[in-house]
This record gives C-alpha cells, sequence and structure tokens, in this order.
C-alpha cells in the first residue's frame, strides 16, 4: 500500500529532510507517525500525498511510484488519497456541503450522485444538521470533521492526517480519533502523525518513529 | 470536467463575496481601455481630417504656347486613359487670362483688348487625383506624373504645391509611426497594470486555488472559472470605456466645432465604427483573460497546497 525504499529528500539549500527511509504499510493498517517537531513528518506526508518527490530511492504509493508520477498524473494520483491538516483547510466562503462536495466535483461526478454521497458522509461523521452552515459558524471539532468528511468522500485508498487533532481540546481530539478508527474499520489504510504520546501509549496501532529526517522505529 | 452550473456558481461567489476588488479590477480596465480608445479615436479623426485635405490635392501643368490644340488633345486622351484622375480640366490661355485679370479687377479686363498686349499667362490643365488611389500612394503617384510632364515636348511647367507635398507625407508617416508606438506601449502597460489588479483579486483565493489541488483538481478544472472571470471582467469594461468613449467622443467634436471654424470637416469624421466595437470588445476580453491567466498559472504551480 505505502513502501519507502531508501527514500532520500534534500532540498535545494542541501538540508537532508528525509534519509535512507524505509517502511511498509499494509492495505488497512493503522499507523502512528512520530516524532519531534522538524523530524521530516511533513516531508514524509508530502511524498505520501504527491506535493513532493524524493530525491532519491523510491515512494510507492497505491501501487504508483511518486517519483516517476507525470505532472498531469499528480491530479489522478491525489484522488486516490484522503489528506487531513491541522488546521483544516476549509473554504470559508463555502458551506459545509460544498467544501465536503470538492472532491467529488472535481472528480466529474453527477450531481445528485454528488448530493447523496455528500449527505451520506456528513451522517456518519455527525454533521447532517450542519450542512448550510459556513466554517465559521461551527466548532474546531466539527471543522475537522468537515476536513475528514472532504477527505473520505471519494473513498481514498489511503488517509494521511498530518497532526489532526493539534488544535483540538481532549474531549474533541477523542472524537475525532473514535472517527479514524471508524474509517480504518471500513478498511481504508490510515496513517497519522501526532506529538500525543500518551494517545499512541493508550491504543494498539503500529508506530513509526523519525528523527532527524531517519526512521528510530519501524 | 467543468461544468457550466460549476462556472455560474465560481463568477456568483467571485462578485459577491469580493466585489469590492472586482469592481476595483473592472475600473481600472475600464480607464485603460477608455485611454487607448480616446487615443485611437483622436488620431483617426486627425488622420481623416489630413486624408481629407489630402484628397483634395492638385496638380496644374502648363502647356507650351506652340503645343498646338491637337497635341493638347492627344495630352488629355493620355490622362483620360491612365484613370489616375477624377478631374482633368482644360483652361486655355484666354480663359487663364480672363481668370487672372478679373482677379486684378474689372478695369484690367481692358488690356485684352489692346491688340499690342501679349498675355504672359499660359494655357493650363488642372488635375485632380482619383480618389481610388490609396493615400499612402497619392504622393509618389503625383511625383511620377510630375516627371513625365517634365519630359513632354509640350509642358512648359508643372506645379503641386511640392514643398507642402512632402512635408505633409512625411508628417503622416511620423504621425502614425508614434501613434503605433504609443499605442503599443501603452496596450502593454495597460495589460500590466489590468494584470495586477487582477492578480490582487485572485490573491485572495489562493486558498481556494491549495485546496483545489489538495483534491486532485486538473490545472484545466482550477484555471478555467478564474479565466472565464477575467473574461467576464475584461468584457464589462469594454461595454463600459465603449459607453463612455461614445459619449466623449460626442461631446469633443461638438466642443471642437464651436471653438475652431472647420465644424463641416468635422461633422465629417465617422461616429464608432462596428470594426472598433468588436476590437475594443476583444481587446478587453483579451486583457481579461490574459491577466487571469498570468496570474493564476502563478498561484496554480500544481503545488500551492503545501506553500
Amino acid at each position: 500500500m505505502i513502501t519507502f525504499s531508501h527514500a532520500y529528500k534534500i532540498f535545494p539549500n542541501g538540508y537532508q529532510g528525509l534519509r535512507n527511509i524505509s517502511f511498509k504499510i499494509e492495505k488497512g493498517e493503522f499507523v502512528f507517525l512520530t516524532g519531534p517537531s522538524g523530524a521530516g513528518k511533513t516531508t514524509l506526508f508530502r511524498l505520501i500525498a504527491g506535493f513532493d518527490r524524493p530525491s532519491s530511492g523510491s515512494v510507492e504509493v497505491l501501487n504508483s511510484d511518486v517519483a516517476s508520477l507525470l505532472e498531469n498524473e499528480i491530479p489522478y494520483f491525489r484522488r486516490r488519497i484522503g489528506v487531513i491538516y491541522q488546521d483544516f483547510r476549509l473554504l470559508k466562503d463555502r458551506t459545509v456541503f460544498e467544501n465536503v462536495a470538492i472532491p467529488l466535483i472535481v472528480r466529474g461526478d453527477s450531481r445528485y450522485y454528488v448530493d447523496r454521497r455528500v449527505r451520506e458522509v456528513l451522517d456518519q461523521v455527525g454533521l447532517g444538521s450542519k450542512s448550510d452552515s459556513y466554517p465559521d459558524e461551527i466548532s474546531g471539532g466539527e471543522q475537522q470533521r468537515v476536513a475528514i468528511a472532504r477527505a473520505l468522500i471519494h473513498q481514498p485508498g489511503v488517509l494521511i492526517a498530518d497532526e489532526p487533532t493539534g488544535n483540538l481540546d481532549q474531549h474533541m481530539s477523542s472524537e475525532i480519533f473514535r472517527l479514524l478508527e471508524y474509517v480504518n474499520a471500513q478498511g481504508t489504510t490510515v496513517f497519522v502523525a501526532t506529538h500525543d504520546h500518551d494517545l499512541i501509549r493508550k491504543k494498539p496501532y503500529r508506530v513509526i518513529e523519525i528523527n532527524e529526517g531517519q526512521v528510530v522505529t519501524a | 470536467m467543468i461544468n457550466t452550473n460549476m462556472m455560474r456558481q465560481h463568477l456568483f461567489r467571485a462578485w459577491s463575496r469580493h466585489w469590492a476588488l472586482q469592481m476595483a479590477s473592472v475600473t481600472v480596465m475600464t480607464v485603460v481601455l477608455l485611454i487607448l480608445n480616446l487615443m485611437f479615436l483622436s488620431f483617426s479623426a486627425f488622420n481623416h481630417l489630413i486624408v481629407q485635405w489630402g484628397q483634395g490635392l492638385e496638380m496644374i501643368v502648363y502647356v507650351k504656347e506652340d503645343a498646338g490644340s491637337q497635341n493638347m488633345e492627344q495630352f488629355r486622351q493620355k490622362l483620360e486613359k491612365s484613370g489616375d484622375f477624377d478631374q482633368i480640366h482644360f483652361i486655355s490661355k484666354s480663359d487663364a487670362t480672363k481668370k487672372f485679370l478679373t482677379a486684378l479687377g474689372p478695369e484690367s479686363l481692358d488690356l485684352m483688348k489692346d491688340p499690342k498686349w501679349n498675355s504672359p499667362i499660359p494655357a493650363s490643365f488642372e488635375l485632380r487625383l482619383s480618389e481610388k488611389i490609396p493615400m499612402e500612394n497619392r504622393v509618389s503617384q503625383l511625383e511620377n506624373w510630375a516627371s513625365q510632364f517634365h519630359a513632354s515636348p509640350f509642358v512648359d511647367d508643372v506645379f503641386y504645391g511640392q514643398g507642402w507635398v512632402e512635408n505633409f507625407q512625411r508628417f503622416l508617416h511620423s504621425a502614425r509611426g508614434a501613434v503605433l508606438i504609443i499605442w503599443i506601449l501603452s496596450l502593454s502597460v495597460g495589460l500590466l497594470i489590468v494584470s495586477n489588479c487582477i492578480r490582487l483579486s485572485f490573491l485572495q483565493r489562493r486558498d481556494e486555488i491549495a485546496i483545489l489541488e489538495l483534491v486532485g483538481a486538473t490545472a484545466r478544472f482550477i484555471r478555467m472559472p478564474f479565466l472565464v472571470e477575467g473574461l467576464t471582467i475584461g468584457l464589462m469594461a469594454s461595454v463600459f470605456s465603449l459607453i463612455l468613449s461614445f459619449v466623449l467622443h460626442t461631446l469633443l467634436l461638438q466642443w471642437l466645432g464651436q471653438k475652431l471654424d472647420f465644424w463641416l470637416a468635422i461633422q465629417q469624421i465617422p461616429p464608432l465604427q462596428p470594426w472598433f466595437i468588436a476590437a475594443n470588445i476583444a481587446t478587453g476580453v483579451g486583457f481579461g483573460v490574459l491577466g487571469a491567466w498570468n496570474c493564476v498559472r502563478k498561484l496554480n504551480t500544481g503545488w500551492a497546497a503545501v506553500s
């Protein structure tokens, strides 16, 4: 599902963001990625989501080699992955419904299908009654649930979440994790970057730890 | 795939949420187009007046006393055959003398009754170039004919205001060149201003582009609504600039007619022509689309979501 093999990411200024990264995540796994700030977690996620390319080595996601993707293949590759950020990245001038519908509209799905699927996913994340609200009218936890709904609506093979609870309180964080576990239980591979060591200890999932761009534990 | 419903929603959102910036773009583009229009219309009116005067170019061919009427007739036939002249008017020696003396005063006509007096005024042909000859060829055609006439054994002298004609031709050439350069410069500056103005409006929506990239939208999907938005801004600006140009053009001509004494010539200046309206709309739409494209291609790099 996700395979890193001796992957390096060296930035134009010579900084080595990732060094000799190798690991494999199987289909349907729930994996935590942890490490201190600046360890390379976000760089690693960028490679998985096709927002950057490795300098050397290989990164294979959903049977596609990220390094050899052509420019015009990248958008289609991204449609197979769901991404969640700490800052939600919602469009403030669109309703919850419109935000969640974006991936399906981009894909060119029919209006009928979009309408049905968005309502279905909003119900799944518990936001069925908020579909006409704007992001500023709902809480942080609800905004993150909208971001999760948007990341899941097109049924991606992999869901990556970069510090999804970083801006939320304990209660909201637990809610979001329950949701991610539910998504994983449906068969989606979930890869979550987090600083929350308590949470990592409580959960039975595999942990990949990186530090200074290198894998410490896989 | 991009549907019209999505385009409509994009335009509605752009205008309802960012109306101030949209209006700023339309206003700036209207002003730029208006300046270009007025420059063009002024030059076109000026050119029209010059051409009107240029069309009145005449040539006088003075013939020798011993030319003989048969030779004159042949000469006239040759000119008629050439088709280069709209008017070929022969003035005999006596008619020319009478005209000259009348101009001096009625009592001077008595001179003609004096059998000893030999008039120094020669017979002549007054020629006017055909209107079918394009403006840029008129002077050279006139010069061609003048050199042919000089070579003829029956022609004494040729007059066509040589100095004035040469200055007129030189002036017309430089004026056209200067206006073209100024117009191209203004067009480039205008495009830059418009592009930056649209950029300001689009920068507000950088997040939208980043999120679309995040969920796998293609460059075409992301850019097309923005290009349509640029097209709309350009279209609105060109319509506004045309209305303002029409009003200002009419007012300016009226004012000039009252202030200056060539009202009749000014009246002949044509109003806004259909081709001009089409060119204006094409320029406005081109400005809008190019400005939008220039801006959105910088924002939609394919990696905007991580920048």
